[in-house]
């Protein structure tokens, strides 16, 4: 078995066993209620993961997606607010919205060659500030809280039979780009683009395309996803979303997507959104101190990689041994 | 090369960024009548100082290829540990400071170890680590606001006066000098600039990668406990969000000096430069009544222009690229 399933597999059982852990501390854990929520907040999580996979497996990073939930979802309130216009109409807005701030910082990256953290950091804090101008104020310049009545936009927090619907799209869409990856030539140039730019261009992939449109798509995700927050927040405010990078980092990273480009899939993405979503759900429930929270998340980053490079070191040098283990074997037969 | 004949385009580039601040300041003088005024170029001299002292450690971590976003958890935590140690635990000032830069030391050590043992993109590990020292921070204050009322001698750190010139000032230009001499005249700064340009190269020439990455981000984070201690004193209070977003003016002032992120080269002096004219952007926000919301756009904008222009690109040809992608493909 691959290092890759073994992982997977190891996730799985823990995913289980602190379910199972959880069940029997709290009983209110292992409730329809309960599960379906925190299915919710792991879609939630992971729609702007799936984008960000796309990203890390092209190397680059995505700082930005926080800022960018936070302006669609002022777009969306601004429309609602002001405007007649039906959801129909805004929606596809918002998210062309989405796609044209990631162009802008594809255009950046790939064109003055600049480091991707640092763009994508720079267009965060312009987005944050954007996204504050742009909110709905009241007469005396404070943000208003708007309770959002659009039947149709509200449609987007309902949900089927007790699944939400942000559930069934997440894993829709987790599918879809798993086939996109795999099964399409656009999506093995994503793997080609991260893994050797140099090789990819000299092998005719035109990788600045590839690039920009790998941040289109995150940009996408991030609009997507501030669609649902907000119809299941029945509200729009412009910290939406500001600071959910750490999340998305982290269950990217315990899906096992590294930073080095070129490696990394989408179902285990899925697994690490489902992992985290599990751990914040956890600390919930035991009624943990709400300051913890930051510190589980930072230190799983950190955990996980390290974990992730000696488990690598580890399994390189097994094979080297058995390697040369066969090739005295091999030897001594002759 | 350095000896004997100046080096004329560095100088170029720090007399440029000059020109620019003095430029800034004639337009703030016209614009606001409150601007040159004692209190408010005083008020300007306190961030300047904060930032200056967190750019004088930071700065190697560009140089040398890699970035610490952790410096504003790090001042903060900092404030609160040094308040907890003196006024909980009830140690002597002078012994809590020391403690306070030890665990400094500590987390830029395994901000450095992560980075170079484990091969974890930079920002990512002090992403992370801004992330759980925040949470740190937290917890130890129990997200409240102290007041730091005792002892006299910590709080005198940042506000007396030795000549007629606050002390905070003495730090900082204590702190660039050594960081201007530690980065141009010693083995280790060329070490830095080595490994930032090629370390494959530098690593072929007998330096030891790791070891000096380790070492710049202990610099970094010392510094940026120095910051939060002058913060708690100057300000009287240990909070955990005493200096949340200073880290993207830290980054802004290293960009604005000329450092370019990609390692290799880098300039102290630029980057003071830079942390005033960051004060004064800040300042021009204040005074022109903006909302705080401008102050992260503002910030944005000027890390990329500034990064782009370090680029060495042209602007014009940039122009006609951006209008060639929005022409038909027919056109082609």
């Amino acid at each position: 078995m691959s290092v890759s399933a073994i992982r997977r597999l190891i996730l799985i059982g823990l995913l289980i066993a602190i379910g199972i852990a959880l069940s029997i501390a709290n009983p209110s854990f292992l409730t329809v209620d309960n599960l379906m929520t925190l299915l919710q907040e792991a879609s939630l999580t992971g729609i702007v993961a799936i984008g960000f996979t796309l990203i890390l497996i092209t190397a680059g990073i995505d700082m930005s997606i926080g800022a960018v939930i936070a302006i669609t979802s002022m777009i969306c309130i601004n429309f609602i607010s002001y405007t007649q216009l039906p959801a129909y109409i805004y929606i596809p807005i918002a998210l062309a919205m989405g796609c044209a701030i990631g162009w802008v910082n594809g255009f950046f990256i790939t064109h003055f060659k600049l480091p991707e953290f640092i763009v994508t950091l720079a267009t965060r804090g312009i987005l944050a500030g954007l996204a504050l101008i742009a909110a709905v104020k009241d007469s005396q310049g404070f943000v208003k809280n708007v309770f959002i009545q659009d039947e149709v936009f509200l449609a987007f927090g309902e949900t089927v039979g007790p699944v939400y619907i942000v559930t069934i799209v997440f894993f829709v869409l987790a599918f879809c780009t798993q086939f996109f990856l795999k099964r399409t030539r656009a999506g093995t140039n994503v793997y080609a683009t991260g893994a050797n730019p140099t090789a990819a261009r000299l092998s005719g992939i035109n990788t600045d395309r590839t690039l920009i449109g790998v941040y289109m798509f995150s940009g996408f995700c991030a609009a997507l996803t501030s669609i649902f927050l907000s119809a299941r927040m029945m509200t729009a405010m412009p910290e939406f979303g500001i600071g959910s990078e750490m999340d998305v980092i982290a269950s990217v990273i315990i899906g096992g997507t590294p930073f080095t480009g070129g490696v990394g899939d989408i179902w285990g993405t899925v697994i690490g959104t489902l992992f985290l979503a599990l751990i914040k759900n956890g600390i919930l429930k035991l009624g943990l101190s709400p300051y913890i929270q930051p510190i589980v998340i930072g230190g799983i980053i950190v955990v996980v990689v390290v974990l992730d490079v000696w488990y690598k070191d580890f399994a390189e040098k097994r094979a080297a041994r058995s390697a040369r283990q066969k090739q005295m074997q091999s030897k001594e037969g002759v | 090369m350095k000896t004997g004949t100046l080096d004329w385009r560095q100088l170029m580039v720090d007399f440029r960024l000059f020109g620019i601040l003095l430029l800034m300041m004639v337009g703030l003088t016209l614009i606001s009548d409150r601007f040159l005024t004692v209190d408010n170029l005083t008020n300007v001299l306190w961030s300047v100082c904060l930032i200056g002292i967190m750019t004088t450690g930071a700065i190697y971590a560009p140089i040398t290829g890699g970035i610490d976003l952790s410096v504003a958890s790090i001042a903060a935590l900092a404030g609160i540990v040094a308040n907890v140690l003196m006024n909980v635990y009830g140690l002597h000032w002078l012994l809590s400071i020391v403690i306070t830069l030890l665990i400094g030391v500590l987390i830029g050590w395994v901000n450095g170890v992560v980075t170079t043992k484990f091969l974890v993109p930079a920002f990512i590990v002090t992403m992370a680590a801004k992330t759980y020292l925040f949470g740190v921070a937290m917890l130890v204050s129990n997200g409240d606001q102290i007041t730091i009322m005792q002892p006299k001698e910590f709080l005198a750190i940042g506000v007396s006066k030795f000549l007629g010139i606050p002390i905070p000032i003495y730090i900082m230009a204590v702190l660039v000098i050594v960081s201007h001499i530690l980065l141009k005249h010693t083995v280790f700064g060329r070490q830095c600039i080595a490994v930032g340009a090629n370390e494959v190269s530098a690593k072929l020439s007998g330096v030891n990668p790791d070891r000096t990455r380790i070492i710049v981000y202990i610099i970094s984070s010392v510094t940026a406990s120095i910051a939060g201690i002058v913060m708690a004193s100057l300000t009287q209070q240990a909070y955990a969000m005493n200096a949340t977003g200073y880290e993207f003016d830290v980054i802004t002032a290293i960009v604005i000096g000329g450092t370019s992120l990609m390692g290799g080269n880098g300039s102290v002096t630029g980057a003071l430069i830079g942390a005033v004219m960051v004060g004064f952007i800040n300042n021009g926000l204040n005074l022109l009544d903006m909302p705080s919301a401008y102050h992260p756009i503002a910030t944005g904008i000027v890390i990329l222009a500034a990064l782009i222009l370090n680029q060495g690109v042209s602007i014009p040809k940039s122009i006609q690229y951006l209008l060639s992608c929005f022409k038909p493909a027919s056109v082609k």
